[in-house]
C-alpha cells in the first residue's frame, strides 16, 4: 500500500492543524468555505467515519487535508524543506526510493526501496489466506510495483487480549511461510497487547518492507506515456468477494471463490529482467481498479480509457455483485496489478505474464490518451460506443437494500 | 472469464437503439426505480435515445423516500444504551436533522449493518439487548421482512422489534399522475417489485390516466426494450400495461410471497419523504404482529427525545435549498439543484437522493458530470 495510504486513525488532529487546514473539523468535502447558512448552528463535532478508510474520495480528502501537510514540513538538516523530493519520490507510488545520508547515486546502480502497510482485516482467516499471509504479500507487492525485490521486513503486532495462542501461532506460521516463499528476512519487530474492545478475536499487523532494485528497473507513475496500453493481470474482485462472503451474513450464498492473495515480485522480476519496457505498475487493493486508475490518471494528468467488455470477472464474482448491488471495478484484489506498457511490448508482456498461473487472464483493458479537459480522468467505453465516467467512489462499497 | 450476458450484448443494444421510434414532440418517460436510473446512467443508455425523448427519475429509491422523522427515530433508538439498531448499509449516510446513522455510530451509538433481515433475529436470540430492525423498502423487500417477523414470533423474541418505513409503488404512480402539471408521458415500472406483487394494480392507472406503463428489468437490453415499447404505445395512442420482463414477472406475481405479506402487514396511509402522506401507500403491522412495533414499544422514549421544532426550524439551513422533493417527483433534474455538486456531494449529502447508489442525484454525480 502506498505511503499515501497512511491512515492514522488515532492521530491527535489538533497537532496536525496547519495553515493549509484552517477549519480542521469541517466535514470532509469542499463545502466548508461557503457553508455560511449552516455555520450559525451548533453542530456536533465531526468525527472520522469508516468511509475515511474505504479507499475512495473520502480517504483521499482525509489524506490531502491531514496527512499531506506532514510531508510538506519535513526538513533536512539545513532547514530546507524537501517536500518536493518526498512528493516526487513517494506520494505517487506504492513504495519510495530511499536515499542514503550522503547520497552519491553515481557510484551505485542499485536503489533501496521502502514501503509500509497496516492490516486490520476481519475475519482473520478467509478462503484463500489469512491476515498473516496478507500482511507479508501486501508489502511484497508494494515493493514489486516499484520494481524492487523484497529483502527486509519489520513486523509490528497489536494484539487484543483474549486472542487464542493457537490463533496467534497459525498467523505467525503464515507469516513465516510467506517470508520464506518471497525471500524476505524478518529484521526487526514490535509486539503490543491492548485491552479487549471487541468480542471477536482481533490482531492488527503493520509490516514495513525494504527491497532493492537496479536503477533501470525502477518504475514510477511519471513514466506513464500517452499511447501506453493498460494490461490487467487477473480477474477483478476475488479478494473482496471471498472476504466479504466470510464476513457478512451472506452465509447462505455458497461460493467457490478464494482470495487471489499472492506475491507479484517474481512476475515483475521476470518481466523486468526480460527487458520489457514497463512504464508503471500498480497493484489493485482497496478501492479496486477504479481507485488505482483514477489515482494514476489524476497524478499524471493523462486520460485513461477502459473498455467495459474487456474486464475479466469470474462468473461467481459477477453474480455475487449483482445480488448485493456491488460493482467489480471497485472491489479489492490482492494478487493482480495493472501495467502500463508501450504498444510494441504488449504481445511479449502478455505472453510472459501468461506463463504464471495467477496471470493467465492477463489482457489489455484500455489505453492512455492525452488529457481531455471535457472528460473525467477515467472513462469506460461501452461496446455500443457510449463513453461513461469511471470515477472513484466515496467510501467503501456496501450492499444495498434491494 | 468475461461473463456472457445476452442482456448486455452490444449488437442487441445497437439494434434496439436503431429501431427506437422518433417522436416529433418532446416525450418524457419516468423510470420508477433507482436501480433502473443507475443502470441507465452506468451504461449511458440515455445517450442512445432520440433528442425528443428524455428520461426522468422516479421515487423508487427506498432510502430516498424514508421520512426524516423515522430516520431521526432510528438514530434516537441506536443512541439509547441497551438498544442495537440493525440496518441495511445504504441507510447509514442519509442525512437526518443533525446527524446520520453513520455519524451516530462513530459517536458511540450501536448500529449493526446487515445484508439480510434474518441477521437481526439471530442477533436478538444471542443478546439481552433490545434489537430493532430498521425495515425500509418497497414491495420487493416486504416478503423477507414478513418471514423475519414470523420467525421472531415463533421464537417468542421479546427483545426484537421493527421500525417500519415500507411503501408501495402504485399509490406513488397515482399521486404523480394526479398532479395537474406533471410531465410524465409513460412509465417504466420496476421488474423486481412486479415479480412480487404482479401488475394487476397498474392496469386501472394506465387506463384512467391514459399513460403507458411498461415493466422492465435492469439490464441495458431490458431497459431499451421497455423504452421502445413505451414510445410505440405513445405513438399509437394506445395506453396499457405491458410486461417486458416476462422471464421474472407474471401478472399475478408471487402468490406465496403475497400470502406472507398479507399475514404480517396491512395497507395504511404512510408518509413518503418528498411526497407527503399518501392514501393506502404503505405497510404497517397487522394486529397479530403489533407487539413487534418499535414505535409502540419505545413510544415514551421517542416522545421524550423528539427534537422540538423551534430548535432547528428557526434558522435557514443549506439543506432547505435541496430540491429532493421535486427530483423524486420527476419535476426537476438533479443538475438543476443549486446545491448539486458543490454543497451536496456523496461525502456530505444534503438530500437522500445523493446517498444511495440508487438515488438519482448520486447517479448523476457519478456518471453525468464533466459534460460527458
Amino acid at each position: 500500500m502506498t505511503v499515501k495510504d497512511l491512515l492514522i486513525d488515532k492521530m491527535p488532529f489538533d497537532s496536525l492543524s496547519t495553515d493549509a487546514t484552517p477549519c480542521c473539523h469541517c466535514p470532509p468535502d469542499n463545502s466548508h468555505a461557503d457553508n455560511k447558512l449552516a455555520t450559525t448552528e451548533q453542530m456536533p463535532e465531526e468525527r472520522l467515519l469508516l468511509a475515511h478508510g474505504g479507499g475512495g474520495s473520502a480517504m483521499q480528502d482525509l489524506i490531502e487535508r491531514y496527512i499531506m501537510p506532514l510531508y510538506s514540513h519535513i526538513e533536512d538538516k539545513n532547514g530546507v524543506s524537501n517536500a518536493r523530493q518526498v512528493l516526487n519520490d513517494t506520494m505517487l507510488h506504492d513504495a519510495a526510493v530511499i536515499h542514503p545520508a550522503n547520497p552519491n547515486p553515481s557510484t551505485t546502480s542499485t536503489r533501496a526501496v521502502m514501503t509500509t502497510d497496516s492490516y486490520v482485516i476481519q475475519p482473520l482467516f478467509f478462503p484463500g489466506g489469512d491476515i498473516g499471509t496478507l500482511s507479508v504479500i501486501g508489502t511484497v507487492n508494494d515493493l514489486a510495483m516499484a520494481g524492487a525485490s523484497p529483502h527486509h521486513l519489520a513486523l509490528s503486532l497489536i494484539i487484543q487480549e483474549g486472542l487464542r495462542f493457537s490463533t496467534l501461532e497459525k498467523i505467525l506460521n503464515s507469516i513465516r511461510s510467506a517470508c520464506l516463499a518471497t525471500g524476505l528476512q524478518l529484521s526487526t519487530g514490535d509486539t503490543k497487547v491492548i485491552e479487549q474492545r471487541s468480542p471477536q478475536e482481533e490482531i492488527y499487523i503493520t509490516t514495513t518492507g525494504v527491497g532493492y532494485a537496479p536503477t533501470e528497473h525502477l518504475l514510477h507513475p511519471s513514466r506513464i506515456t500517452v499511447g501506453d496500453h493498460i494490461i490487467l493481470t487477473g480477474d477483478l474482485g476475488r479478494h473482496a468477494v471471498a472476504v466479504m462472503n466470510a464476513r457478512l451474513d451472506t452465509d447462505n450464498i455458497k461460493l467457490s471463490i478464494t482470495s487471489d492473495c499472492a506475491p507479484l515480485h517474481t512476475v515483475m522480476n521476470t518481466l523486468l529482467c526480460a527487458g520489457q519496457p514497463i512504464h508503471c505498475a500498480r497493484d489493485l487493493t482497496r478501492g479496486g481498479l477504479a481507485a488505482a486508475l483514477n489515482e494514476l490518471a489524476t497524478a499524471t494528468h493523462h486520460q485513461f480509457q477502459i473498455e467495459l467488455e474487456k474486464l475479466p470477472v469470474h462468473p461467481e464474482v459477477a453474480a455475487y455483485c449483482e445480488t448485493l448491488g456491488l460493482e467489480p471495478t471497485y472491489l479489492a484484489n490482492e494478487g493482480c496489478c495493472i501495467l502500463f506498457v508501450p504498444a510494441e511490448a504488449v504481445a511479449e508482456t502478455i505472453h510472459l505474464l501468461k506463463t504464471f498461473k495467477q496471470c493467465v487472464h492477463s489482457t489489455v483493458i484500455g489505453k492512455v490518451l492525452a488529457a481531455d479537459h471535457a472528460k473525467p480522468p477515467v472513462t469506460q467505453l461501452t461496446g455500443w460506443g457510449i463513453e461513461v465516467p469511471l470515477p472513484t467512489i466515496t467510501g467503501e462499497q456496501l450492499p444495498r437494500i434491494c | 472469464m468475461i461473463p456472457a450476458n445476452p442482456y448486455r450484448n452490444a449488437n442487441s443494444i445497437q439494434a434496439l437503439a436503431a429501431a427506437m421510434p422518433h417522436p416529433v414532440r418532446p416525450v418524457s418517460i419516468m423510470e420508477i426505480c433507482g436501480g433502473q436510473t443507475h443502470a441507465i446512467m452506468r451504461y449511458g443508455l440515455d445517450k442512445l435515445l432520440p433528442d425528443t425523448v428524455s428520461l426522468i427519475h422516479g421515487p423508487g429509491c427506498p432510502v430516498c423516500v424514508t421520512p426524516e422523522s423515522t430516520l431521526d427515530q432510528a438514530i434516537q433508538l441506536a443512541q439509547q444504551p441497551g438498544i442495537t439498531l440493525c440496518t441495511f448499509a445504504d441507510m447509514l449516510r442519509v442525512p437526518a436533522l443533525n446527524s446520520s446513522l453513520q455519524r451516530a455510530n462513530a459517536a458511540g451509538a450501536k448500529v449493526v449493518t446487515i445484508t439480510t433481515p434474518l441477521t437481526a433475529v439471530k442477533l436478538a436470540k444471542n443478546t439481552t439487548d433490545q434489537v430493532v430492525l430498521f425495515a425500509v423498502g418497497f414491495e420487493t423487500t416486504a416478503p423477507t421482512y414478513a418471514l423475519t417477523l414470523h420467525q421472531a414470533k415463533l421464537l417468542q423474541l421479546n427483545n426484537f422489534s421493527v421500525l417500519l418505513s415500507m411503501v408501495s409503488v402504485p399509490p406513488a404512480i397515482k399521486a404523480l399522475l394526479s398532479h395537474q402539471d406533471h410531465r410524465i408521458d409513460g412509465f417504466l415500472a420496476a421488474g423486481h417489485v412486479c415479480a412480487v406483487s404482479g401488475y394487476a394494480d397498474y392496469l386501472p392507472l394506465a387506463q384512467q390516466y391514459q399513460t403507458p406503463i411498461v415493466i422492465t428489468g435492469f439490464e441495458p437490453v431490458d431497459l431499451l426494450r421497455g423504452i421502445k415499447h413505451c414510445l410505440e404505445q405513445i405513438e399509437r395512442e394506445h395506453y396499457t400495461v405491458t410486461n417486458r420482463y416476462a422471464r421474472a414477472v407474471q401478472k399475478q406475481g408471487n402468490l406465496t410471497a403475497q400470502r406472507w405479506v398479507e399475514q404480517v402487514f396491512q395497507t395504511s396511509d404512510v408518509e413518503w419523504r418528498g411526497l407527503g402522506t399518501l392514501t393506502n401507500s404503505g405497510f404497517t403491522l397487522t394486529p397479530a404482529y403489533q407487539m413487534f412495533d418499535a414505535q409502540q414499544r419505545f413510544a415514551a422514549l421517542l416522545k421524550a427525545e423528539q427534537p422540538g421544532p423551534s430548535s432547528h426550524q428557526a434558522k435557514p439551513k443549506v439543506t432547505d435549498l435541496c430540491l429532493a422533493s421535486d427530483i423524486l417527483q420527476g419535476r426537476r433534474k438533479p443538475s438543476e439543484c443549486p446545491l448539486f455538486g458543490n454543497q451536496c456531494l456523496p461525502t456530505s449529502p444534503a438530500g437522500a437522493p445523493m446517498v444511495s447508489e440508487e438515488g438519482a442525484c448520486a447517479a448523476y454525480y457519478r456518471f453525468a458530470r464533466s459534460g460527458t
